[in-house]
């Protein structure tokens, strides 16, 4: 949302401690892709190109993920997604241990094209992503962070 | 023994008095336009009296009607805009949202348990948005 990034959509509100059933969110950003500018250029793409799709990202933190609770999370999210009409969805795990190989292998397989996912281990800095569209472009975006970051 | 936390902020918007003095000064000069031709003369004296009276009138105007004075403690929070008046408590609210508006323009919506919401324009109150979300976030949930 600040100093840069690639343009996916245009994020407007977000939420802290977001819960959903039992299970509480650190961060939850909500928007959709419509641009919201003045040029009428812009306007006009917005008007007769551009389709609008509401989004969510989901981020959580934790000392490490099993697939049982990521099968959960998945779950909640895309029931939110069918109930308030959310074409796209992210949820960012960042976890401080090395994910097993089944939470790699559910990452990795995961098959729903509604939800982008990413799960980042801080302590080793290893990256996985969904193999969806949605997982790989947020791939790319991470990557442009950490870019940043390093300056 | 309970701390109390209060704080106001009351930023004065010179923009709006500007907004106000134009609209004020251009209905004086719409006036003038009135005034039967025997009296061109007395016009320009009119004229130059029209920006002194527009600034003070513009000012007054402006703290009678649109004048944002918001002051809070830990346990609610008072809402003046000139004269209406507004006071709600932090406990009457569950969820704090921040809501990018345009631009760099961001407001807090603050969600009533019951349902419904309360929009705080924190940018127009010149606060930074993302601590005051922060600091309001401690305060509801302390206040629940």
């Amino acid at each position: 949302m600040a100093k840069g990034g690639r343009w996916i959509a245009d994020f407007n509100e977000s939420e802290r401690n977001y819960k959903l059933e039992d299970v509480t969110f650190d961060a939850c950003i909500r928007g959709d892709t419509r641009i919201r500018e003045f040029g009428i250029f812009s306007r006009a793409m917005d008007a007769f190109l551009l389709p609008r799709y509401f989004v969510a990202c989901y981020a959580l933190v934790m000392e490490s993920v099993t697939t049982n609770f990521l099968r959960k999370c998945l779950h909640l999210i895309g029931r939110k997604s069918d109930a308030d009409q959310v074409t796209w969805n992210w949820l960012v795990l960042f976890t401080q241990r090395d994910p097993s190989r089944d939470v790699v292998e559910l990452v990795e397989g995961l098959e729903d094209k509604k939800i982008g996912l990413l799960l980042y281990d801080s302590s080793s800095g290893s990256l996985v992503t969904s193999r969806n569209q949605l997982g790989e472009r947020l791939r790319s975006c991470v990557r442009f962070w950490s870019k940043r970051s390093r300056r | 023994m309970r701390e109390i936390l209060v704080e106001t902020v009351s930023p004065v918007k010179y923009s709006e008095i500007l907004k106000l003095f134009i609209i004020l000064t251009t209905v004086q000069i719409g006036f003038l336009l009135l005034v039967p031709v025997w009296l061109v003369n007395a016009v320009l004296h009119f004229l130059m009296a029209s920006i002194p009276i527009s600034a003070p009138v513009a000012y007054y105007v402006y703290l009678k009607t649109r004048h944002i004075k918001f002051s809070y403690d830990d346990e609610e929070f008072t809402m003046r805009r000139g004269k209406s008046v507004l006071t709600h408590k932090w406990k009457e609210f569950s969820k704090v949202l921040l809501v990018k508006v345009r631009g760099h323009e961001f407001l807090i919506r603050l969600c009533f348990t019951e349902g419904g919401a309360f929009d705080l324009a924190a940018s127009k109150l010149g606060l930074n948005p993302f601590s005051f979300r922060v600091k309001i976030l401690k305060l509801v949930q302390g206040g629940a």
